[in-house]
């Protein structure tokens, strides 16, 4: 049973790039470039790089109260931010379970939700047998690409009109800018720990914007960055993935996402769960911890104390930036302080692992 | 080189071995073709775990291929066997650490190790340049030469990569 895989606009662009490319969710992704990994992690630290984030899915809610239906869909507060300004929340099912974590932006009356790939049409089913007959979804996912430019060079990349529409533009804020007689949406938000912005351009449009980007980007080296280093950064500055650190067995107080859950806002699903969570006590905390040795803790390795399987690894790997193994996972609340000593077990080894602060990279260039 | 891979999920690849869903299956690496001209030298020997030997006196001197080297991508440490041990053909021997994927290192042949590539403790990475010359990374005397007959030439091995989509 295979099933074809969906191709971005970028697809013909990742190929002369020499991109591996692989599937991932259903669609075909670059996952490096010829460089590779550790030498695209870098580029971003350091300048800046170029995601195709083409395949989220991105939803449009429209209607005099598409607003606050949203709202009842997310953890975060809508209802808290204006238009102009986007928010990072979780969308949880009854139970407090994660569904998706989500970025919304509030555009005035409508709202854009961008969901992961691999739950974009969960996110859609979920949203469509809730909504009320006045909502309108619009599947904006085809008719627009998606583009990150992270690094700490990001907005140095930018030339006219982009430069001065993002010249004063904050943390988790976007705009909209004309370029080629088309409308371009640009936030300044991302998933690496570093200064970026991510782009949203109608299809017709979509290969030249890429074009001009490395074009502007030629002075600083601006290089195309795959999957695999969008994953080693991510996990660097410990931002969850989806499918690893959360799941629909996991709620946002447990996976350490205490500070998108609004509590006290308008209800919301997942509201009553959360909250008895909350009242009751977590049982069991995601934690960051750091390996001894060389080999590296993988998703999926055991964590055990004292001999005892007390969880497993939900993401893990060499962080590029700090030279060393490190991961994340969950375990029981009480081993959950920084310092406490556990152990991975790591093909037949008990390798020694000490569960310290998030995020593991503090030095990186995100505005906050 | 043996690999497998991770619990199904939204992993950006397979990854490990071991960690609750090792399936059994090999080359799950193989998706991952492209970049540059293959190399597959004259002279050496290759083994279907995609690792290279050759013949020096009555000593041999193995690595991994290009093509193993390529599928793992950028390589972070190679844990290696002390002076002394004993290997076992088939069986393995130490493994590759990459950043998204880590696979057993397989025993082209039986005997006695008799030394092993120090550098790669420093940079592992040469593996990644120089697969079959710096970074070789065991030295061994086989206990039975005729395994070596066994083992398929360049272009016994070209074609079985070719077959993987490389």
């Amino acid at each position: 049973m295979t099933e074809k895989l969906r191709q971005t606009p970028y697809h013909e662009i990742h190929k002369r790039n020499a991109g591996k490319m692989v599937p991932f969710v259903g669609w075909e992704l670059p996952v490096q470039f010829p460089h590779g990994i550790i030498h695209e992690h870098r580029k971003v630290r350091e300048q800046a790089g170029v995601f195709d984030v083409s395949h989220m899915g991105r939803f449009i809610f429209r209607g005099p109260e598409a607003i606050d239906f949203v709202n009842r869909l997310i953890t975060n507060n809508l209802a808290k931010i204006n238009e102009g300004h986007l928010l990072y929340s979780a969308l949880c099912n009854h139970e407090g379970g994660i569904i998706d974590d989500v970025t919304v932006y509030h555009l005035g009356t409508e709202a854009l939700l961008v969901a992961n790939a691999a739950n974009a049409e969960a996110v859609w089913a979920w949203a469509a047998d809730l909504k009320p007959p006045e909502v309108e979804m619009i599947c904006a996912t085809d008719d627009l690409a998606q583009l990150a430019l992270q690094g700490p060079k990001a907005e140095a990349v930018l030339r006219s009109p982009f430069s001065e529409a993002v010249k004063d533009l904050g943390y988790y804020c976007y705009t909209h800018v004309q370029w080629e007689g088309h409308r371009i949406l640009i936030s300044r938000n991302g998933y690496t720990g570093e200064d970026g912005f991510e782009i949203y351009v109608p299809q017709k449009v979509a290969v030249p914007l890429w074009e001009q980007l490395f074009e502007w980007g030629r002075a600083i080296g601006l290089e195309p960055i795959g999957l695999g280093a969008r994953d080693s950064l991510r996990m660097e500055v410990n931002y969850a993935l989806y499918g690893h650190e959360l799941t629909t067995q996991t709620t946002p107080l447990e996976a350490g996402l205490r500070w998108v859950v609004k509590l006290k806002k308008a209800d919301f699903i997942g509201r009553e769960a959360l909250l008895r969570q909350k009242r009751e006590g977590i049982k069991r905390a995601l934690i960051g911890f750091a390996v001894e040795g060389k080999r590296l803790p993988r998703h999926g390795y055991a964590i055990t104390s004292t001999g005892k399987e007390v969880g497993h690894v939900t993401s893990g790997g060499y962080c590029p930036s700090l030279d060393r193994g490190m991961g994340m996972g969950y375990v029981p609340k009480d081993l959950s302080a920084v310092g406490t000593l556990l152990q991975i077990e790591m093909r037949g080894t008990s390798i020694p692992a000490v569960v310290v602060d998030r995020p593991f990279y503090t030095a990186g260039s995100v505005r906050r | 080189m043996r690999s497998c891979c991770a619990p199904a999920g939204t992993a950006y690849l397979p990854t490990a071995r071991g960690g609750g869903g090792d399936c059994g299956r090999d080359g799950v690496w193989d998706f991952l073709i492209g970049g540059e001209e293959m190399e597959f030298p004259e002279g050496l020997k290759y083994t279907k775990d995609h690792e290279w030997m050759r013949a020096e006196g009555d000593e041999v001197v193995f690595g991994i291929t290009d093509y193993a080297q390529d599928q793992l991508g950028d390589i972070v440490y190679v844990e290696l066997p002390e002076d002394g041990t004993t290997l076992t053909r088939g069986e393995p021997f130490g493994s590759v650490e990459a950043v998204k994927a880590v696979a057993d290192l397989i025993s082209p042949v039986s005997g006695d190790v008799l030394a092993i590539n120090e550098a790669l403790n420093d940079d592992p990475s040469v593996v990644n340049r120089s697969p079959y010359e710096e970074g070789w990374m065991v030295r061994a005397k086989p206990g039975d030469p005729a395994e070596l007959d066994a083992l398929l030439d360049s272009e016994g091995y070209r074609k079985l990569v070719e077959e993987l989509g490389g």
